[in-house]
């Protein structure tokens, strides 16, 4: 493996300057080469697009930084590719005509950094922007203050006038629980069209990590990324934090990292399977299911101190020891969990009524899935055989044994197919870990500092891999943090999943890539041929799919 | 399958019967080690403010009153994030998480912990400068002879030695 790595960056020398350092591969080019490692890494290396960064390094060497992180997953490598951007009008060329995929992140960088990329093909703004929002207002750059107020945008409804009516969902989610807005263009009761828009709840949370908090206390605002699967996220900014620190954490700290992840990712997965079946309106199903839950949760609050919040991490190990008794505890609750799982999710899944509001709905082709860059059971399920854990070892995946279900299906069924047998798989990776917990501290003693070291940190979160990517500043500070969260790669393959799509399936569409977005009881329809707006309750909404 | 599969889960769904509780008419209990409301023990806060220094979200505070002579450590729990991190760092494990978690107020005041430590005055200048606890503490980790220089705040400790400095060179030459 480590041949064939330096091998590949001796082929990358042809673009630019190469550094290699444990897991990544950094490469500087200019716009001119650009293009032509794009195309060799796609080609040749079966490289996947996991998020770009835009970085104001004015205050270092007088120029932005554009970086695209690849994710090579037959090498197990990450392949960074640097441009430097000119600090007088900042543009540079874009990437997203050769990967559809780098669509959202360019524009994010676009509207938070401003700088522009040629050749993008969408001129809209990603990020909404509130319309008292000065023109040129970035606020990731340096020199704007991270206490400067914005007012909060009011959603606009801006749909031009198509054939058919258009059934705007949102900015409430009729089965999660954030705030987005999707626009169905519907001909009869066929979608013919979608159109989402997001972002309403942007919470600079990135710009507060590069601010006001140290190295040690962004762990916890990690954890608030998410409300389902937060932890995921700490662990993924802590192990970038160790690899730009040259950190190795203690063995059993890496053990009681993944037995809490998969934790984590069994109470997702059920939650998920909850929300399916009740928005098919199956809710006998999503009553067991949440029951068989409870446990898992009640586990992680005797475990953690909390339900939700594990707040157990910190850079260079843990916080929190699992003992003797707790070991037992864990193998009762996981061996319960299995047994009333497997006893009744077949019965729920073979329904007629389930597979048939599953079984090709929502299809995500696989040449489609692989153009978007979609992660996690999203991607598995359009066979796509991808998962962090395995193809870039992190914590103490190295020493369980499993499985990565994959799936051919490409349709809703499938992603349920693939849930499920995670599940199992995640209930025996706790079963291994927690037997077999090494004895060492629980953290590193003393956590040295580097100032301006760069490092990347991926985990498998239940929705898919999760990128964090951080720079280090100055007085334990970082200089840029910048969190890819699964569902960015995931929402842009729903529209292609919408499309063709009978109305009532919308809601089990959006809800099978687990979206990580939500919701009131509340839906806008628009009648375009009639000017006119009917609000509808979710409950309505949920009827139109029972 | 259907049928069969309809009559299993039905009388699965029989046999478990009501599987929720009565909150808040049945107490639930909190397991050991529940990050609940943190709770500053009077007694033992030395009022370093280490705590304050650790808070992410910055729930915890630090106030001097020179009329009152006494520091004032204050917990905002509507701030609170519930992390701990002021349990770890504090020196006198004078803070604890408790079980409690039904922090819901309809007064804004009711979410405060003020904790008053008396501070004690320079024996020089007259001002307060430090906590006594944190001082008696302090104190022994100090060798006898120079324990008296103890109660002189730093401002007035640096005057006094550049003093001492320049009186000692006159004399030396």
């Amino acid at each position: 493996m480590r041949s064939q790595v330096t091998e590949v960056a001796k082929k990358l020398k042809a673009f630019g300057e190469v550094y290699v350092r444990d897991g990544v591969v950094k490469v500087v080019t200019d716009e001119d080469r650009l293009k032509d490692l794009i195309l060799y890494m796609l080609q040749s290396l079966n490289a996947r697009l996991a998020t770009t960064v835009g970085v104001d390094t004015r205050v270092l060497t007088h120029n932005y930084r554009v970086i695209h992180i690849f994710s090579i997953d037959d090498l197990k490598i990450y392949v960074l590719v640097e441009l430097k951007v000119p600090k007088e009008r900042p543009a540079v060329r874009s990437i997203t005509p050769l990967i559809p995929g780098a669509d959202w992140s360019e524009r994010e960088v676009r509207d938070l950094l401003g700088i522009e990329f040629k050749g993008h093909p969408t001129k809209e703004y990603l990020i909404r922007r509130p319309k008292l929002w000065l023109e040129h207002a970035y606020p990731l750059r340096k020199d704007y203050p991270h206490s400067k107020k914005v007012l909060v945008p009011s959603p606009q409804y801006d749909i031009e006038p198509t054939k058919g009516f258009s059934v705007a969902i949102g900015p409430y989610h009729p089965a999660l629980h954030e705030p987005e807005h999707f626009e169905l263009v519907v001909d009869g009761e066929r979608i013919v069209e979608a159109r989402y828009c997001g972002f309403m709840v942007h919470r600079g949370i990135e710009k507060l990590g590069e601010s006001r908090l140290d190295i040690y206390q962004v762990p916890f605002i990690a954890e608030r990324i998410c409300g389902i699967c937060g932890f995921t996220h700490s662990v993924a900014y802590t192990q970038a934090v160790e690899s730009a620190l040259g950190i190795d954490p203690p063995e059993r700290a890496k053990y009681i990292r993944s037995i809490l992840l998969e934790i984590e990712r069994v109470h997702s997965h059920l939650l998920w399977f909850g929300v399916l079946f009740h928005v098919l309106g199956f809710d006998t199903g999503f009553m067991n299911v949440w029951r068989i839950r409870e446990p898992v949760m009640e586990l992680a609050e005797l475990l953690t101190g909390n339900r939700k919040t594990y707040g157990v991490n910190k850079v260079g190990g843990v916080r929190r020891d699992i003992d003797e008794s707790k070991v037992k505890k864990v193998k009762e609750v996981v061996n319960r969990v299995r047994k009333e799982f497997t006893e009744l999710i077949d019965k729920f899944l073979n329904l007629s009524e389930v597979i048939e509001r599953t079984k090709g709905v929502g299809v995500l082709e696989v040449s489609d899935a692989k153009k978007l860059c979609v992660v996690g059971p999203n991607a598995r399920a359009s066979s796509i055989d991808i998962d962090t854990r395995r193809d870039h070892p992190y914590a103490a995946y190295p020493n369980a044994e499993f499985k990565v279900p994959v799936s051919d299906g490409c349709d809703v069924y499938s992603r349920a197919l693939v849930r499920r047998d995670e599940i199992l798989e995640s209930l025996s990776i706790i079963e291994q870990l927690v037997s077999d917990l090494p004895k060492t501290p629980l953290s590193v003693e003393e956590v040295p500092f580097k100032e301006l070291s760069e490092g990347v940190g991926a985990t498998e979160a239940p929705r898919g891999e999760n990128v964090h990517y951080v720079i280090t500043g100055r007085s334990r500070k970082l200089f840029r943090w910048r969190v890819r969260a699964p569902s960015y790669a995931n929402i842009p393959s729903l529209l292609y999943m919408l499309r063709g799509q009978h109305l009532a399936d919308a809601p089990a569409i959006i809800a099978s890539i687990d979206p990580c977005f939500s919701c009131t009881d509340r839906v806008l329809v628009i009648n375009l041929r009639y000017g006119t707006k009917r609000y509808v309750t979710l409950r309505k909404l949920r009827s139109l799919g029972e | 399958m259907s049928s069969v599969g309809r009559l299993d889960i039905l009388k699965k769904a029989l046999g478990i019967g009501v599987v929720t509780r009565k909150y808040p008419y049945v107490r639930v209990e909190p397991p050991e080690g529940f990050r609940g409301k943190p709770i500053i023990d009077p007694d033992k806060c030395l009022g370093c403010g280490a705590c304050a220094e650790a808070c992410p979200p910055k729930a915890i505070s630090t106030e001097d009153s020179q009329e009152e002579g006494a520091r004032y450590v204050k917990i905002f729990y509507g701030r609170c994030i519930f992390c701990g991190m002021c349990a770890d760092v504090c020196p006198a494990n004078a803070i604890e998480l408790s079980k409690e978690f039904e922090l819901a107020s309809k007064e804004r005041n009711d979410l405060y912990l003020v904790i008053k430590v008396p501070m004690v005055k320079c024996s020089v200048c007259g001002k307060y400068f430090t906590t006594a606890p944190l001082l008696l503490k302090s104190l022994e980790n100090v060798p006898e002879h120079l324990r008296p220089i103890m109660t002189v705040c730093p401002e007035c400790k640096s005057k006094l030695s550049s003093r001492f400095t320049s009186f000692a060179r006159r004399v030396g030459s």
